[in-house]
């Protein structure tokens, strides 16, 4: 079976600068895939260039095995796209928007339409300019899937919704994602959140994807290592995978990725008073790794290697 | 899928038609001059305020109409596209299964039509009012109102070049308002130049046929970034 989501080289430039660049993606069917960065990283330029919206300068995009340039608009019906913000018309009623968006699809659910607004207490005779983001997300979702979509793409779904609502759209999504085996591709700054449902993570970091394995992997692959020494110090040398280092005082923090028993040996030869490796969460691996020198960023795309 | 676009384009410009109308059924009272003996004394109501109106100031009428319809045209230009853009929409339009010429064509004739009905009503009012016997002291013929309908001929050059305005992707107002000062500019040329069933329509004619292959041509390789 061919993979959801292909990119080959994909490359797009804004004003002489390279907003993402040659980025060349594999999502298999049936996962869910959270695509991370910073600001700027150029996460929600490639989700334009899969939907269509950018059209990239170099590089080729395929998806659910059909080259996307030459895809015609009627394919689109498999793919559903949440865009950031959840844009909608403000002066159509809920009904409204719905009845405009069926009038494009073939095949529309609306037993699942309806059981999505019954589940989120939206009527339908309500403004959508009088809704609340989390309420427009959830009219944004229900719109999404009804077309029973084979993929995804969501770009910051849960962006502006506060704990509550994230939390209640999360777990709608999931539990639709387990009914049906769909692919998904998300984007998101809540990293709690595609911890939760992405089984694997991509991070882009100015423009190329520097990350891209299973989520367990990224984690078990990224230690803080607290060094406890006598006197200052000494500088960490050429450590491999080496992401950052600090110093405070008498201790040295290193932040490490494939940690491994060729570190532990090199740090055991600076003489340390003690050590201690500390496992991270989803977030704080994130953060230590793109807080990193960006340009000498150690990078991973394979299988999980234990440490 | 066609009736929901057109459904939606009529209903999302509906705000701005009532306003278009209003404005346009108005200009003719605007003319109304109180002081003129010939006419009967203005007694209140939209209505009567036509009777004010009088064949020497039809030009008045085709000056203001100029203007009035000039700034309706790129009004709804703008809705049509620049909203789509602030509100983000577009994202939402041009994702439905449906290529992007499709939704353009549909917007565009339904804009182009809409605006041509709201900017047809004070030639309309004018003519009916002056070829209504008795109303006024002066013979009148349909082709004396010729000068009005260039004036409305030229108007989807405008709402064309706002609509353009609204879609490019320009980094400075100067560049992005191009098209709009360039049709305005036109309509002014248009608006003087002589033996215009000659020289004027074909203009028009070419000038609308090339926004339109622009447009088309924009709204297939603009980014929606």
């Amino acid at each position: 079976m061919t993979d959801a989501i292909v990119t080959r080289q994909l490359t797009k430039c804004y004003n002489g600068h390279r907003v993402v660049n040659g980025l060349s993606l594999s999502i298999p069917r049936g996962s869910v895939y959270g695509l991370l960065g910073r600001n700027g990283a150029g996460k929600s330029t490639t989700i334009k260039m899969l939907t269509g919206m950018v059209h990239p300068d170099f590089g080729q995009i395929e998806l659910l095995g059909e080259e996307i340039s030459t895809m015609a608009p009627e394919r689109r019906e498999r793919i559903a796209y949440i865009a950031e913000n959840h844009p909608l018309y403000r002066w159509m009623t809920v009904k409204g928007a719905i009845r405009f968006a069926r009038s494009f699809y073939r095949h529309w659910n609306q037993i699942l339409v309806d059981q999505i607004l019954d589940h989120f207490e939206i009527s339908g005779r309500r403004w959508i300019g009088r809704m609340s983001n989390g309420q427009r997300a959830q009219v944004s979702l229900a719109i999404a899937l009804a077309p029973d979509p084979e993929l995804l793409i969501l770009d910051d779904p849960t962006l502006g919704l506060d704990t509550v609502v994230r939390r209640d759209f999360l777990e709608s999504m999931i539990q639709i994602i387990h009914r049906t085996g769909r692919t998904i591709l998300m984007t998101s700054h809540i990293l709690n959140d595609v911890d939760r449902v992405a089984d694997r993570i991509g991070i882009m970091v100015n423009g190329v994807l520097r990350v891209d394995c299973p989520t367990e992997h990224f984690k078990d692959s990224i230690r803080r290592i607290i060094i406890d020494f006598d006197q200052t110090p000494p500088a960490p040398g050429s450590i491999p995978g080496l992401v950052s280092s600090r110093t405070i005082r008498n201790q040295l923090e290193l932040i490490i990725v494939g940690y491994g028993e060729e570190h532990r040996k090199a740090i055991e030869s600076l003489s340390p008073r003690s050590m201690e490796v500390i496992e991270l969460n989803l977030e704080d691996a994130f953060i230590e790794y793109t807080r990193g020198p960006r340009r000498s960023l150690p990078s991973f795309n394979t299988e999980p290697v234990h440490a | 899928m066609l009736s929901a676009l057109i459904r939606k384009e009529l209903f999302q410009c509906s705000g701005f038609c009532s306003v278009a109308l209003i404005a346009c059924a108005a200009l003719p009272s605007w003319l109304y001059d109180p002081y003129q003996p010939d006419f009967p004394p203005f007694t209140g109501g939209f209505t009567l305020s036509f009777v004010g109106l009088y064949a020497e100031q039809f030009d008045a009428l085709v000056a203001n109409f100029s203007l009035v319809g000039g700034v309706l045209a790129i009004v709804m230009g703008l809705i049509q596209s620049a909203w789509e853009s602030v509100t983000g929409t577009w994202h939402f339009l041009l994702y439905r299964p449906a290529s992007r010429q499709k939704i353009l064509a549909i917007k565009l004739v339904t804009g182009t039509c809409l605006l041509l009905i709201c900017t047809a009503i004070p030639g309309l009012a004018y003519g009916i009012w002056a070829s209504t016997p008795g109303t006024h002291n002066s013979p009148f013929g349909w082709d004396m109102t010729l000068g009005f309908w260039q004036q409305w001929l030229t108007i989807p050059i405008l709402y064309l070049a706002a609509f353009q305005t609204g879609l490019l992707d320009a980094r400075w107002y100067g560049t992005r308002l191009l098209p709009v000062v360039a049709a305005g500019a036109l309509c002014v040329l248009l608006a003087i130049v002589p033996h215009w069933w000659f020289i004027g329509l074909p203009i028009t004619c070419v000038t609308v046929t090339v926004q339109t292959l622009t447009l088309f041509h924009s709204m297939q390789v603009r980014d929606f970034a």
